[in-house]
């Protein structure tokens, strides 16, 4: 309790310094306006106090609070002598209030942004090019180590992926939707129509299939971290957008779309504990206590340890995820569902659409934007993802993704060179996300 | 999907709850028809399951719990509150002690969420409402900043706060930063994620502060108010809605976060979130199921409460914060 009530008074007193500072702030340079001279004085003073205190520190002179306490003198008399002789005129200083406001209203934000992001990125990425503790530079060492390090990214198997059952399978799948596509022949004027079910479905199974056959044979965190990235991604995706579609003015829409969305509101390491416990492994012989040996046992299997047995282990830590983000991807879709113009919709009908036609063919485009949106921001999230492995396996039985593999090199290996360059792998990762961010942002004329 | 009825097959349309005499293509379709609530319900169901189990399990006897699955409750009715008081307990050398974790989340968690919120309500006005060189720029810098993973800044973060952030020029060392000795102290924490908050409050209020009308801001202008007055009077109570979605936001993100807190905090029972504490249980008392059911409902239950009861303002801010961008 003493605790909490010493985090309130610091919060009080830092929302409070903060608020009283920016009203301070906005009350000196009202100043300019009316007494000039008066402002420039105490603006001065201002300025003085950091540009004292960080010639002091460290010893350059030695002298504790007066250097910023001198700062201010020095800076106060500076600001007297330019009200003195360099006076600005009367329209001009009317100006000033208006010129520094924008400032002192971005000061408290910016100031966080960088001391806690930009900096510290910067120092990332400088780091990732030097040694152990950040003592000598080694060029591009680090990513040659860890790219060559086969836990984390590794080819030898490759080949093994042509030679699966699920490369044919999805190879099969994919010359017959292409020669659906093309027998089906082109539409009026557009070419082939890949739009409507066949083609997108099967096109998504795919796509799904061929991962699988990767996740089959490829080893290497960066391999995981891809795999984790199309499954929660895809799946999440599609399934918020069946259930925001059979919800849709369904009976209990509400009900059932709230309860598939609470998983957001749990953390991913509450999560991880209930699906550990769902995946529970106790030996044939035993009473199973987890649902999943429950329902497998009770349909005739033997126990199964589903987060020890690789390759396939890490599908159920990454359904833990998609259980999580599903909810997202249902609101956001939802909300679009129910945004499409209803005169649209309308006029399907009248032309004797099916309920499935207008689905495929007028709904789904409409809602394309926010389909972007969830994915982008789904991969976003997906990318960092660290506690579910975490508390599910410590990253053992081959489950190790970027985010895990940095925490260990930098905080327990102490490596912190190579923990940098981890990092920086993620965020080279999120740069084309960040562009598209970008400009969609200055498309749509937001700023 | 629907199993034929052997019943209705020699005999259509006699069944006793379809109307006489309707035609078997029309019964098939309008079955077909009932398909998509079942698989509705049947996600839900998948969906609500696990978090299900969990519960009934955490008031179950702890020889029980180990040695039977949840399920059986339906036929053995023996609940008991033991676990919840295990918990809460704070005696031996590796008790859960959540209450004392409950109050490290909480000191965390309000100033995590309160803070961010002002700081980023002025800044949300200026880039909205004011005229400044570089205004766009800087705005779509902070957009960008919004998917910079935070793995980036915690290194420099935790040597930040362990010694303060120094240089060397001129055969002297300059501080930048002091050391202010926040290393495992919860302060470090916080102020760590109002930085990382502060991308997506910067973006969300920008988003509803630049929707509020024009003519409003013309005419408080005309009548003499300067920017500081028209934003403590006008925008900031306007801002309500915008301001309570991105403060579950945020209240959620923090409550939830494990990587931050775990890296600045280590697993000290006298700074640790619950989070933490619930991920150390996970790895110390792996197989103890009674006391790791209570122990995550514990962590769960305020912000699950929070979603539900606060649900509308929650969805508001995710459709405010993706959709519109």
């Amino acid at each position: 309790m003493a605790r909490l009530l010493t985090t309130l008074l610091q919060v009080v007193a830092l929302v409070g310094g903060t608020i009283g500072l920016f009203v301070a702030a906005n009350a000196v340079v009202d100043l300019a306006r009316t007494r000039f001279t008066l402002y420039s004085v105490l603006a001065g003073a201002v300025v003085g106090v950091p540009v004292g205190a960080l010639a002091n520190s460290g010893g350059w002179f030695k002298g504790g609070a007066l250097w910023p306490v001198g700062g201010a003198i020095v800076g106060a008399g500076i600001g007297a002598l330019r009200a003195r002789f360099r006076q600005p005129s009367p329209e001009r200083a009317r100006r000033i209030p208006d010129r520094w406001r924008p400032a002192i209203f971005l000061f408290p934000a910016l100031s966080f942004l960088f001391v806690g992001l930009v900096v510290p990125a910067v120092r990332t990425i400088y780091l990732s090019f030097r040694s152990r503790r950040g003592e000598e530079s080694v060029g591009l060492e680090n990513y040659r180590t860890i790219l060559g390090d086969s836990d984390v990214f590794s080819l030898d198997n490759a080949g093994a992926i042509f030679s699966s059952r699920l490369f044919l399978i999805a190879a099969v799948i994919l010359v017959v939707a292409v020669a659906y596509v093309v027998l089906r022949g082109p539409v009026r004027g557009r070419g082939l129509d890949a739009g409507g079910p066949v083609p997108v479905v099967s096109l998504s199974t795919t796509g799904a299939l061929f991962v699988l056959a990767m996740m089959g044979a490829l080893r290497g965190v960066i391999w995981n971290n891809l795999f984790w990235v199309v499954f929660v991604t895809g799946f999440s995706t599609v399934l918020g957008l069946a259930i925001a579609a059979l919800a849709d003015r369904a009976a209990g829409e509400s009900v059932a779309k709230s309860l598939i969305f609470m998983p957001m509101a749990i953390s991913f390491v509450g999560a991880s504990v209930i699906w550990r416990f769902v995946y529970a492994f106790v030996p044939a012989g035993g009473d199973q206590i987890g649902l999943l040996n429950g329902v497998w046992v009770g349909a005739g299997g033997e126990p199964q340890a589903w987060i020890q047995n690789r390759p396939w282990n890490s599908l159920f830590l990454i359904f833990i995820l998609i259980w999580i983000q599903t909810g997202f991807a249902m609101v956001l879709l939802s909300a679009a569902i129910k945004g499409v113009p209803h005169e649209l919709v309308e006029a399907a009908q009248v032309d004797g659409a099916s309920e499935g036609q207008i689905f495929w063919r007028v709904t789904l485009p409409s809602i394309r934007p926010t389909l972007v949106v969830v994915v982008t921001t789904l991969i976003v999230t997906v990318l960092k993802v660290y506690d579910i492995v975490k508390v599910m396996t410590n990253g053992e039985f081959g489950t190790s993704v970027i985010a895990n593999q940095m925490f260990q090199e930098a905080f327990i290996g102490r490596e912190l060179g190579k923990g940098s360059t981890l990092a920086v792998l993620l965020f080279i990762a999120v740069l084309p996300l960040m562009a598209f961010n970008v400009a969609r942002v200055r498309r749509e004329g937001v700023a | 999907m629907t199993p034929i009825d052997p019943v209705e097959a020699a005999a259509p349309g006699l069944t006793a709850d379809e109307p006489l005499g309707e035609p078997a293509t029309a019964r098939a379709y309008r079955r077909l028809r009932a398909l998509p609530t079942f698989v509705l319900w049947g996600l839900v169901a998948i969906w609500s399951l696990p978090t299900l189990g969990m519960l009934v399990s955490s008031f179950r006897p702890e020889d029980e719990v180990k040695t039977s699955g949840w399920w059986t409750v339906v036929a053995d009715r023996s609940l008991t509150l033991a676990n919840y008081d295990a918990v809460f307990s704070t005696s031996g050398t590796d008790a859960p002690n959540m209450w004392g974790h409950f109050l490290n989340s909480m000191a965390i968690t309000i100033p995590a969420t309160l803070i961010p919120l002002a700081f980023a309500a002025f800044a949300a006005y200026a880039f909205a409402w004011m005229d400044f060189p570089f205004r766009k720029g800087i705005f779509v810098f902070v957009v960008g900043l919004l998917v910079v993973p935070l793995q980036m800044s915690l290194v420099p973060l935790l040597q930040l706060s362990t010694g303060g952030a120094h240089i060397s020029a001129f055969g002297e060392t300059f501080t930048l930063f002091p050391d202010l000795d926040l290393a495992g102290k919860p302060t470090s924490v916080w102020l760590t994620h109002i930085a990382f908050g502060m991308p997506l409050a910067i973006f969300l209020l920008h988003n509803y502060i630049a929707g509020l009308p024009a003519d409003l801001m013309e005419a408080a202008r005309i009548d003499g108010a300067d920017h500081p007055t028209i934003f403590w009077r006008l925008v900031l109570p306007l801002s309500v809605p915008a301001l309570a979605a991105f403060a579950i936001f945020q209240f959620l993100w923090v409550w939830n976060d494990y990587l931050v807190a775990s890296t600045f905090l280590g697993t000290s029972q006298d700074a640790a979130p619950m989070t933490v504490r619930l991920a150390t249980l996970s790895g110390s008392r792996g197989q103890d199921w009674h006391l790791l059911t209570a122990a995550a409902f514990v962590s769960i239950a305020l912000p699950v409460a929070v979603f539900f009861g606060l649900q509308r303002y929650f969805v508001r801010g995710l459709l405010a914060g993706s959709v519109k961008g």
